[in-house]
């Protein structure tokens, strides 16, 4: 369900309740797609109209830098959300950012516990194109090779150029490593990707998939038991960190340069978890 | 009746208030078109019609997206559009996603659900009419399933209906007949009031046709939801676990053909796979290999992959849409400067994979190096062509490229309105070095949507028609203080005559009734005392020059009252009947023929000239019977096209002209006439009377330094 961008909707609900107490409107509005111009217009756009803040969630690791140092020269506190960009440290700006780390440990454990510590690993959808795929990549083999020494990653597969490459990608690790037991794919494309080789396969029952990121065709996918595990973003609080930030640098109040936000290892059984649906919540219209 | 000028100044003001005020009305609602609406797209006319994002083509009667650019939309209509209802046949043109139409469209943007309004459309992944409220997000009602699916390539009427708060839609496949229903109450608390429509797709390519939009009433509402339709709410995705469950129970199959698009991988992987890049360097040997990659151009077919991009020559280039990810077999041909890559089968993969073009300089560009591929170049805009076929050729210039940019339709004049000469613009396409396509230039960029060229910035003022309406603007402005330094001027002018009138009444009231009093009590006195013969010879004779002299300064006051009371000339007569009359009294009842001659058209001197020609007359006159000795006199007041004359003409002793030592009466005359910008001459000689002649302009020719001189003097 395309219309259905559960991380920005995840992301909206936390921006929309935070920005609610602190009396404060949202323009909500972004690219279709990894359209880096329409990104950097947005930012320039939000800047030339000396917006309170702007909170962007990267499509690129660069590209934006220029537009978002401008904005940080009039003074617009800007928080990147999810995954940094690579700007010089600066007042106003602030990163709210997905803690790799405990990714990768929540990932290990969870291949630990499937494979009994023995096995064979690959890793789908590297793209150092895309903010924040590189630190999952290098934190995802770090942990395995300090945590789990009895698996070993066997491919890393780059990507993705689309869909048709990433799947390609996942057919040709299934094929040239018959032996892998798993697939961690890096974001959810790759996850869609990695579930429709392994059914071409035929290997439903013998490779697990465990992806990076949610949305709701993921989890209809875990719920069929067609993928193992979702490390699921805690987009909420994502949200409402990035305005909490903004305001307290309007207010004069103290934020923290960098804040690392943990996920939650989503899997069948903890799924229906209340504390797990609310932390999935989509109901961005104000209460 | 006149009106003071202050009532005047405040009706002024009041009118260009009123006028603003009806223009600004006007302004607000000249929102187009109005209820009923029915599309032009069997006419190739689009021009009220707003892209936002897609790649939107006219084809027959149809219009067609062949993007699968999330979100693309099409906007038209009047933003004070309240219950209406819209009707429209639609067709998806490939598997995945939806297409449909949105409704009381608020603030819409280039974006996924970047509008405030609400949406209507099928959708092919789960087979089902989706109903729902976009907001810079989406919330949706339950999907309904459609009977007999939402299938591909098959045209379906979509009539929605909405009125209130509440909406209902009534979808029939045109080929079976078949019609399911939906419908959605708004119960956010705040439902968008009124908006404009659009056709709206995403992650597909879609076609609508018949697009009409009519007023809607409760009535039409109920027609619909008389069909047992259940009034949904938006609700979705709002947990996580109650989506699932009603995908589990309305969709129990969901979402297992989602990821049907599966390679086949058996057979064609036994041929080579390709890059796109090896083709262009070394891919002529015509040997059949495959190659996969993302459609970026539709017209024609252009197939790029991580390593660059090629034109592809498909059996069904129709059925390939921006965005389809494909796998083709082929061969590679010499196309000219890059080969083209003519497919014999061609295997779609997935949809909606959406590139971002590569920012390039235009010498990147013509280096070849991204021929093929989709890129975005900056440049100023040179010149604009439209050619018959109503496509649109740019020449632009840019870091010593000169390159050219085609669109091949321009639907949506609106857009292009504003690429200007001189213009710098940003343009995302498809970069082309092929002789057939780029003749002259060192390449060309095709666009497949005017969407895809955003102007950076306008020409500088300095250039073409700016600097005309700069110039133009301050002629205006010019003009205008030229204006008000005239009605300045003449305020003034106006201002001093009436002060003269006034003067003139006050003599004549007081020192001209004077006088008679005067002249009458002196002729009292000298007629009592002729009748006393006591009364000394030379008193009695000074009694006359006292008599005399008073008559003579009575005559002198009423002359200047008349000079300078300025309706004393229109009631009285003309310039030269004041002239006699003042030269009658000058003489004190002496004969002296006097001749009085008119030439060329009459018209009504201004008061100010009638003035100084009355006065510079009077005195030549004056002088005539004062010195010449003549025993006639000529008044001719000749009227010329940009100027009047007087000339005073006598016949007397005439005298040397001394232009060094003027007497007082002389200066007085030119000191008179230089006020006018007149020109005096005087032509006399011993024995040859005398000829005194006074030209002046209708309108006085001012000087700059004159000009400055009254600006300075004024201040």
């Amino acid at each position: 369900m395309s219309h259905f961008e559960m991380n920005s909707l995840c992301e909206r609900v936390g921006l929309t309740e935070a920005a609610s107490k602190a009396n404060v409107d949202i323009y909500w509005n972004g690219p279709s797609n990894w359209d880096v111009q329409r990104q950097i217009d947005l930012i320039e756009s939000s800047a030339r109209a000396r917006s309170y803040g702007i909170a962007v969630n990267p499509v690129s690791p660069f590209a934006a830098n220029t537009a978002i140092r401008e904005a940080l020269s009039n003074r617009i506190p800007v928080v990147i959300l999810v995954s940094p960009v690579r700007v010089a440290p600066s007042a106003h700006l602030y990163f709210v950012l997905e803690d790799t780390k405990t990714s990768a440990v929540l990932v290990s454990q969870r291949l630990n516990h499937l494979l009994n510590g023995q096995g064979e690993v690959a890793l789908l959808g590297l793209d150092p194109l895309h903010p924040g795929s590189i630190e999952r990549f290098q934190d995802v083999e770090a942990v395995l090779h300090r945590d789990s020494p009895g698996i070993h990653v066997d491919d890393q597969t780059a990507g993705p150029f689309g869909y048709g490459d990433l799947e390609l990608g996942a057919e040709q690790i299934l094929h040239e490593h018959p032996r892998v037991d798993a697939i961690v794919a890096l974001n959810a494309n790759s996850g869609e990707a990695a579930v429709a080789a392994i059914r071409a396969a035929h290997l439903q029952n013998r490779v697990h998939v465990i992806v990076y990121d949610q949305s709701l065709q993921l989890f209809l996918l875990l719920r069929h038991g067609e993928i193992d595990s979702i490390v699921a973003q805690d987009m909420h609080g994502i949200g409402a960190k990035a305005v909490s930030d903004i305001v307290a640098d309007r207010t004069g109040k103290y934020a923290s340069e960098t804040t690392y936000l943990q996920p939650k290892l989503i899997t069948q059984a903890n799924i229906d978890d209340e504390s797990n649906q609310r932390f999935l919540t989509m109901r961005w219209q104000p209460q | 009746m006149k009106l003071p000028r202050i009532a005047r100044y405040l009706m002024i003001a009041l009118t260009v208030a009123v006028a603003a005020a009806i223009f600004l009305v006007l302004f607000r609602f000249r929102d187009y078109p109005r209820l009923p609406y029915r599309d032009s797209f069997a006419k190739r006319q689009a021009g009220e019609w707003a892209p936002m994002g897609g790649s939107w083509r006219v084809v027959r009667d149809e219009m067609i997206n062949r993007s699968d650019e999330p979100g693309a939309k099409l906007i038209t209509g009047s933003s004070h559009w309240s219950d209406y209802q819209i009707v429209s046949d639609l067709m998806l043109r490939a598997h995945g996603g939806d297409i449909g139409v949105v409704l009381r469209v608020n603030d819409p943007e280039i974006g996924i659900d970047a509008y405030r309004g609400y949406y209507v459309g099928l959708r092919s992944g789960d087979s089902s009419i989706v109903i729902g409220r976009a907001d810079h997000s989406w919330l949706e009602a339950r999907p309904i399933a459609v009977t007999d699916g939402v299938q591909v390539g098959v045209w379906y009427r979509l009539k929605v209906v909405i009125v209130g708060c509440e909406m209902a839609a009534e979808a029939t496949n045109l080929s079976s007949g078949q019609t399911n229903y939906a419908a959605m109450r708004d119960a956010t608390g705040d439902c968008i009031a009124r908006g404009k429509i659009g056709l709206r797709s995403t992650d597909t390519s879609g076609a609508w046709k018949n697009v009409q939009v009519s007023a809607a009433t409760h009535d039409d509402l109920q027609q619909i939801l008389e069909h047992g339709t259940s009034v949904g709410k938006p609700e979705y995705p709002i947990r996580e676990d109650d989506y699932a469950r009603m995908r589990e129970q309305y969709f129990p199959d969901y979402p297992s053909g989602l990821l049907a698009m599966l390679i086949d991988p058996s057979g064609v992987t036994k041929l080579p796979l390709v890059s796109a890049e090896s083709l262009q360097t070394n891919g002529y040997s015509g040997a059949r290999v495959r190659l996969r990659g993302v459609v970026t151009f539709t017209e024609p077919v252009y197939l790029q992959d991580e390593t660059g991009g090629i034109m592809l020559q498909a059996r069904d280039p129709e059925s390939l849409n921006i965005g389809d990810d494909i796998e083709v077999i082929g061969r590679a041909v010499t196309g000219g400067f890059s080969p083209v890559f003519t497919a014999s089968s061609t295997q779609l993969l997935s949809e909606r994979t959406l590139l971002s073009p590569i920012s390039i300089t235009p010498t990147e560009a013509a280096s070849g190096t991204h021929s093929g591929s989709l890129v975005e170049v900056t440049g100023v805009i040179k010149s604009r062509t439209r050619r018959a076929d109503g496509g649109i050729v740019l020449e632009l210039a840019e870091s010593a490229q000169d390159f050219a940019v085609k669109l091949e339709s321009d639907l949506f004049g609106n857009v292009s309105r504003g690429w200007t000469v001189g213009s710098t613009i940003r343009v995302h396409g498809i970069c082309s070095l092929s002789p057939e396509v780029s003749p002259t230039d060192s390449f060309t960029i095709l666009v497949a949507s005017a969407s895809d060229i955003s102007v950076i910035s306008g020409p500088p003022w300095w250039s073409g028609w700016r600097l005309v309406r700069i110039l133009g603007l301050c002629l205006l402005v010019i003009l205008a203080l030229f204006h008000a330094f005239l009605q300045f001027e003449r305020s003034k002018h106006r201002a001093i005559m009436q002060e003269r009138e006034h003067l003139a009444h006050e003599m004549h009231d007081t020192l001209a009734q004077s006088f008679v009093g005067v002249g009458y009590y002196l002729q009292s006195i000298r007629r009592s005392l002729r009748e006393e013969e006591t009364v000394p010879a030379r008193a009695m004779e000074q009694l006359d020059v006292a008599c005399e002299m008073v008559t003579e300064t009575h005559r002198e006051a009423s002359a200047s009252i008349a000079a300078l009371h300025p309706e004393t000339h229109d009631d009285d007569g003309d310039l030269l009947t004041l002239l006699e009359r003042s030269t009658f009294s000058m003489l004190g009842g002496e004969c002296l023929p006097i001749v009085l001659c008119r030439e060329g058209d009459e018209r009504t001197l201004p008061p100010t000239i009638t003035n100084v020609l009355f006065h510079v007359g009077r005195e030549a006159i004056s002088n005539v019977l004062r010195h010449a000795r003549a025993t006639s006199i000529k008044l001719t007041l000749q009227f010329h096209a940009r100027q009047a004359s007087l000339s005073i003409e006598d016949n007397g002793a005439g005298y040397v002209a001394d232009s060094h030592k003027p007497g007082f009466g002389l200066q007085s005359m030119m000191r008179r006439c230089r006020e006018i910008g007149a020109d005096l001459a005087i032509t006399t000689s011993p024995g040859h009377g005398c000829k005194v002649t006074v030209t002046a302009p209708y309108r006085r020719r001012v000087s700059i330094s004159k000009w400055l001189s009254m600006y300075f003097r004024l201040r």
